[in-house]
């Protein structure tokens, strides 16, 4: 028998998977971040990242559910050829530096370049100062970086994967943005290499639209 | 031992987070003899999962969560066995590094299909001479060797000839070739030649003239393609006849000293028939290897080979030849028999060349060309001294740097662009539905990864993925910076991978066997550090489980679907002419009207799968489809066709009730979606079928319906509720409230 929790899953079951790349230099925390994020809980002894992993979620945005699923990449410049090879066809990325060291801020504007050329060109990048609750050790403002991110039409927040501050706002954040940028047209979820997949109901519904849209009315008899 | 440290300013992350002494201490054979009794596999004794390798009934049926990991799944060598014998790069091998997904460059331009979606993208970028001139000046290049070689041959074969009529075998497969070229050239070649072979076939006693005969005339109507399409047949032919000889590939000397010296009683009737052939040739046919006996005739009746000669003078040439040359040419060879007159054939044949090579310099290298390439001066003069050599003699590699400089150009300005285009998912819809798909192809790919991570997520093997990810950016990353190997870094990575997978303790473990295992501490223990074939075979038997285990299901699941249906709605759209051409176009509008009139039976035929769904896997394809992992996620699955039902959709709902029916993959040809036409449109060639199917089921829903409201008018209702839930739901997302209300009427 279908109880109501399965009625409740039926109704918010995912509607997209967006996929979704984590980026920024070594140590910025970026697998603390997607660990926090899918297990709620922090990573304590994290080691680097081989390449790349791999993690999903489904979140709940604006009441749609959409399935994250997220690439965590590896820092380390030794790998970075080899990563770059992930980045293509993201909706979305996460482009992570560390409060407390301003090389990973620096290196920034490298990362941003990679992502911007080799994902998606509609990419939605979000800018993530992680390590908030060391605020003591800060070296990168926050004026400083929100200012950068304005310059370079980033979104913006600080985050703190040890207690888990802000995490989950960013990937909403983000996939948020995604789901406005398709409902405004601005991207098509249907095009290979958008990042998106829908869930099946929804992208039949879009694609009988545009038919609609495109085709001669059935008036003229063939 | 907490390797992740918070470090203010770090200078070097790695080398600080990952002191040299920790790493070099934490080796996997401390790690070993450290090892507790609380360990995930350990319920498991060696001797039961060496010989049992497989997984959990419950897990193959994608019943296992993420968690749930397979702790039957046993992961050793002896899956290997049967691979050894496939060459790496072989089609089949799960071991090919690369996709025919995505091609470089280079394979796409040696690639029928491939090339010619890229000659669409380019003409949509308005920029198609560029990838135009490389196409003419590689069939330039190929003809023009080709030609220069069988005049060569012919020259030294005359002189031989003289004293004996038996001679170079060799010169037979060139003849071949010369053959067919002129036969490429015009349609009104058939007629003549067939004419002459059939009359003096019984002159060749011992030859299989006449059956040759036939198929030559069918050969002669062969459409020419393109310059590349007709390499790689040619290549296949020529193989399978003699292997020896790759006509076009072949750029070394043109003299072929003839490995196998076959004898061959007509010899002489095809040095000449070559002779008459030569200076028309320009490119290679397909059907070269089997036109061989049926043209010697024509060298017996010499007035004979005149007349082709006069007929057969327009060339074939690439695409985008001017067809002005081909006049020209005709009315320079008629008079001369070239028996007299070899020199004036080998002129003949130098005045071509040139000419070819003219008309491709002038229209796209030129200052003034019409279809400029942009190449720069330096290119250009070289091209030009290329051309006008001082023996009077033009280098057939003239536009060799040309090419490669428009190489460079596609590459960095177009050749990305065009991957992320509708034209390369077209390419990649031919790929996927012509052929047979193996593992590699998905693997290598970025979106396709995508699809089949999503896949391998849901089957709860997302670990076994992991492994294969990790192992492979660990090698490739050695392998790129082989110049800077830092031992102790390799030997830290491979620790990371070796905690996080292979030790006792692992955090994630895929249940990889002991001897292995003790392999991979080893490798990892190298003294000069780990190589980067340290996890190789670890790779190669998670690439085997993945492609025993998971793929073939893969293959037939729907989100593989889900992967095609994207990329072919990538090409419909972006094509901007959605299903115009009358099959699919008729089929998409009654599609329409029958969505209409159905819509009651559809939707209540999605109502009793509902029910069913809460219960038990009901139809073939949620059994075969382990979609889901967990109960409830299989009412989410139910609910999804229950979506796509009163939607009016249908491309799904085939899959879903019969999925037999498409998805045989052993015979992939059937599996085509669909097609692409010469104009390069899509055609679909399913709809029809859909549409049947539709129908079927339309008729079948009230029955099982009613069957279904007898026994449980409870389910019925929830079943209701739960459909107005989606409707309300569907109709919030998109916003179409008139198109949804006949449904909620229903």
């Amino acid at each position: 028998m279908l109880s109501t929790e399965m009625l409740l899953v039926l109704v918010i079951m995912p509607k997209f998977l967006f996929k979704f790349l984590v980026i920024g230099s070594a140590g910025a925390g970026k697998s603390c971040i997607l660990h926090q994020f899918i297990e709620n809980k922090f990573k304590q002894d994290s080691n680097h990242t081989i390449g790349v992993e791999f993690g999903s979620k489904v979140v709940n945005v604006g009441g749609k559910a959409v399935k994250l699923q997220i690439w965590d990449t590896a820092g380390q410049e030794r790998f970075r050829s080899v990563t770059r090879s992930y980045y293509r066809g993201a909706a979305g990325a996460l482009l992570v530096y560390d409060i407390t060291s301003r090389e990973t801020y620096n290196a920034l504007t490298n990362w941003l370049t990679d992502a911007r050329t080799l994902a998606s060109p509609n990419i939605v990048i979000v800018l993530v100062g992680n390590k908030k609750d060391l605020e003591a050790e800060r070296e990168v403002t926050f004026m400083e970086a929100s200012r950068f991110a304005q310059e370079n039409e980033l979104m913006f927040l600080e985050t703190s994967a040890l207690t888990g501050e802000n995490v989950e706002e960013t990937f909403l954040k983000c996939a948020r943005s995604i789901l406005t940028k398709i409902e405004s047209g601005e991207l098509d979820p249907e095009r290979m290499g958008s990042g998106i997949q829908y869930g099946d109901a929804l992208r039949r519904m879009h694609r009988q639209e545009k038919l609609q849209s495109t085709t001669p009315r059935p008036d003229c008899a063939c | 031992m907490p390797f992740f440290k918070r470090k203010p300013a770090v200078a070097e992350p790695q080398n600080k987070a990952h002191p040299v002494g920790v790493g070099l201490v934490r080796t996997p054979s401390n790690r070993s003899s450290k090892s507790t009794t609380s360990l995930p596999l350990t319920p498991n004794t060696p001797d039961s999962w060496s010989t049992d390798i497989g997984f959990a009934s419950s897990f193959a049926n994608g019943l296992g969560s993420g968690n749930a990991r397979p702790q039957t799944l046993v992961l050793s060598e002896s899956v290997l066995e049967h691979n050894q014998d496939l060459p790496v790069e072989s089609l089949e091998s799960p071991l090919r590094t690369s996709s025919r997904l995505s091609k470089t460059l280079l394979e796409v331009v040696r690639d029928k299909n491939a090339l010619a979606c890229f000659k669409a993208f380019m003409k949509a970028q308005r920029a198609e001479r560029l990838i135009q001139f490389w196409c003419d000046a590689e069939s330039f290049h190929a003809s023009t060797l080709t030609r220069m070689r069988t005049h060569l041959l012919q020259s030294h074969s005359r002189k031989r000839r003289t004293e004996s009529s038996n001679s170079l075998a060799s010169e037979t497969s060139v003849v071949k070739e010369s053959h067919s070229d002129t036969t490429e050239a015009s349609e009104t070649l058939s007629q003549p030649a067939t004419a002459v072979k059939t009359t003096s076939c019984d002159k060749l006693n011992g030859n299989q003239g006449i059956s040759h005969c036939d198929q030559n005339v069918q050969n002669l109507s062969k459409p020419y393609q393109s310059a590349k399409a007709s390499d790689e047949t040619d290549q296949a032919y020529l193989y399978s006849e003699r292997n020896t000889h790759k006509d076009q590939s072949v750029r070394e000397s043109p003299s072929i000293s003839s490995p196998c010296a076959v004898q061959n009683p007509h010899q002489k009737v095809l040095n000449t028939a070559a002779e008459s052939m030569a200076g028309q040739s320009q490119t290679p046919s397909p059907s070269s290897a089997q036109l061989q006996l049926p043209m010697t005739v024509s060298s017996e009746k010499n007035d004979d080979a005149d007349d082709h000669k006069s007929e057969i003078s327009s060339p074939s040439q690439g695409d985008g030849w001017d067809p002005s040359e081909g006049a020209e040419a005709s009315s320079l060879s008629s008079p001369l028999s070239p028996l007299d007159h070899p020199d004036e054939l080998l002129q003949k044949l130098k005045r071509s060349v040139e000419r070819d090579a003219v008309t491709i310099f002038s229209t796209y290298i030129a200052k003034d060309a019409p279809q400029p390439i942009g190449v720069d001066d330096s290119l250009r003069s070289e091209a030009i001294s290329k051309i006008c050599q001082e023996n009077g003699n033009v280098d057939p590699e003239c536009f060799v740097n040309c090419q490669r400089f428009v190489l460079n150009k596609l590459d960095s300005e177009y050749f990305q662009p065009f991957k992320d285009s509708a034209f390369h998912c077209r390419h990649q819809v031919h790929v996927l539905t012509s052929e047979r798909v193996f593992l590699p192809d998905i693997l290598f790919n970025e979106n396709a990864l995508c699809y089949f991570m999503e896949y391998i997520e849901q089957e709860g093997a997302s670990d076994l993925m992991q492994v294969w990810l990790c192992a492979s950016n660990f090698q490739q990353q050695l392998l790129i910076t082989k110049s800077s190997y830092d031992p102790i870094q390799a030997q830290t990575d491979a620790m990371v991978i070796y905690d996080k997978y292979f030790s006792l303790q692992a955090t994630n473990p895929v249940g990889f066997d002991d001897k292995l295992r003790f392999e991979i501490e080893s490798n990892i223990c190298r003294e000069d550090g780990p190589l980067p074939d340290c996890f190789t075979k670890a790779k190669n038997i998670v690439l085997k489980m993945l492609e025993k285990n998971y793929f073939p299901n893969y293959l037939h699941s729907q989100i593989y679907h889900r992967y095609l249906s994207d990329l072919i709605s990538t090409v419909q759209i972006n094509e901007d002419i959605p299903q115009k051409s009358g099959s699919t176009s008729s089929s998409g509008l009654s599609f329409k009207s029958h969505r209409r009139s159905e819509s009651d039976a559809s939707s209540e035929h999605s109502f009793s799968n509902v029910s069913q769904g809460g219960e038990s896997t009901m139809t073939a394809s949620s059994a075969r489809n382990t979609l889901l992992a967990v109960d409830t996620r299989r009412v989410k699955r139910s609910s999804n066709k229950s979506k796509l039902n009163i939607d009016g959709d249908f491309s799904m709902t085939m899959d879903m009730f019969n999925p037999d029916d498409l998805w045989k993959r052993p015979q992939a040809n059937k599996l085509c979606l669909g097609s692409v036409t010469e104009m390069g449109q899509f055609v679909s060639d399913f709809d029809h079928e859909t549409i049947a199917t539709e129908r079927r089921k339309a008729s079948l829903g009230p029955a099982l319906f009613k069957r279904k409201k007898e026994k449980e008018k409870e389910e019925e209702e929830m079943a209701l509720r739960i459909a107005q839930i989606i409707i309300s739901d569907v109709n919030t997302m998109t916003r179409t409230g008139e198109t949804m209300a006949d449904h909620k009427g229903s």
